[in-house]
């Protein structure tokens, strides 16, 4: 890497489905960011204790660990505390309001557009 | 092409434009189909198949006239070899079609973050609905004729089977 070259923001995209996994990374990195994957949270909080993320993309609704539970568990990391994190749900609704939600999370609704 | 609707050539330069988009959309609906969901074989290209090219034909050939009369230029090539995959994957006839119904809402869906979208009339959309739908159906209708096929050939010669034997 060049002198004075800024390092690449790096994603951590969390979802069982690997086509999603897939096409996200695809245009995460075409877009220039460095992508780190995973297909469940316990997968997810693996990664970033090891190579902790600039924000987490996560899929809500997994098997065994859903969204929601990962944001909890990141939360109670000392590096994950304010780690931006934007949940994917499918569902119309989520079970929780926007006052539930810390400053550092957010969550979009499948199907978005790239740009969202 | 010179008498190509001029809505008509602007309306495909933007789907060309927004191709990533249209396939970003279809794959987030289509992954959770049930033939789809979950799948431990699924990846990207698992999913996708084909449907990148269809998309590219259909775009091109919706600048040609709409006529049921003239024979569709169709790839039938590549509808057959869509099909063929699709079959070897064990998914139903229902799930071909919920996939083209799928690229044609990913494709409106698209349109209607156009920017021209506020200015199409009630002809203009006319116009694209019927190219669009023209075009799509004569893919679909290869594709599950070409299944149906494959589908006599396995059963040795019975009806179209709904579900492939293989499928889940």
């Amino acid at each position: 890497m060049m002198v004075g070259q800024p390092t690449p923001c790096t994603i951590l995209v969390v979802d069982d489905q690997q086509s999603i996994v897939e096409f996200i990374e695809m245009l995460l990195v075409d877009n220039g960011y460095a992508v780190l994957t995973a297909a469940s949270g316990r997968e997810a909080l693996d990664r970033i204790r090891t190579t902790p993320p600039d924000l987490v993309l996560c899929d809500f609704s997994m098997p065994q660990t859903t969204g929601w539970q990962v944001v909890q568990a990141i939360r109670e990391l000392e590096l994950g505390r304010h780690l931006p994190i934007v949940l994917m749900s499918a569902g119309r609704t989520f079970p929780f309001t926007r006052d539930d939600l810390d400053q550092s999370t957010a969550f979009l609704e499948k199907p978005f557009p790239i740009d969202a | 092409m010179s008498d190509t609707p001029p809505i008509l050539l602007q309306a495909v330069a933007y789907l060309e434009a927004q191709e990533h988009d249209i396939l970003f959309l279809w794959v987030q609906i289509a992954s959770r189909l049930p033939a789809h969901f979950r799948r431990t074989d699924d990846d990207l290209k698992a999913l996708l198949d084909h449907m990148p090219t269809i998309l590219a034909h259909v775009r091109r050939q919706m600048l040609e006239p709409v006529d049921p009369a003239i024979a569709a230029d169709i790839s039938e090539d590549l509808a057959v070899a869509h099909a063929l995959e699709r079959y070897g994957q064990g998914v139903s006839s229902h799930t071909i079609v919920k996939e083209y119904q799928l690229l044609r809402h990913a494709i409106w869906s698209t349109w209607e973050r156009w920017p021209e979208a506020a200015h199409l009339s009630a002809l203009d959309c006319f116009l694209l609905a019927r190219h669009l739908d023209f075009r799509l159906d004569e893919f679909m209708a290869q594709t599950l004729a070409t299944f149906v096929r494959l589908g006599t050939e396995d059963d040795g010669g019975a009806a179209d089977t709904v579900h492939h034997p293989g499928g889940r």
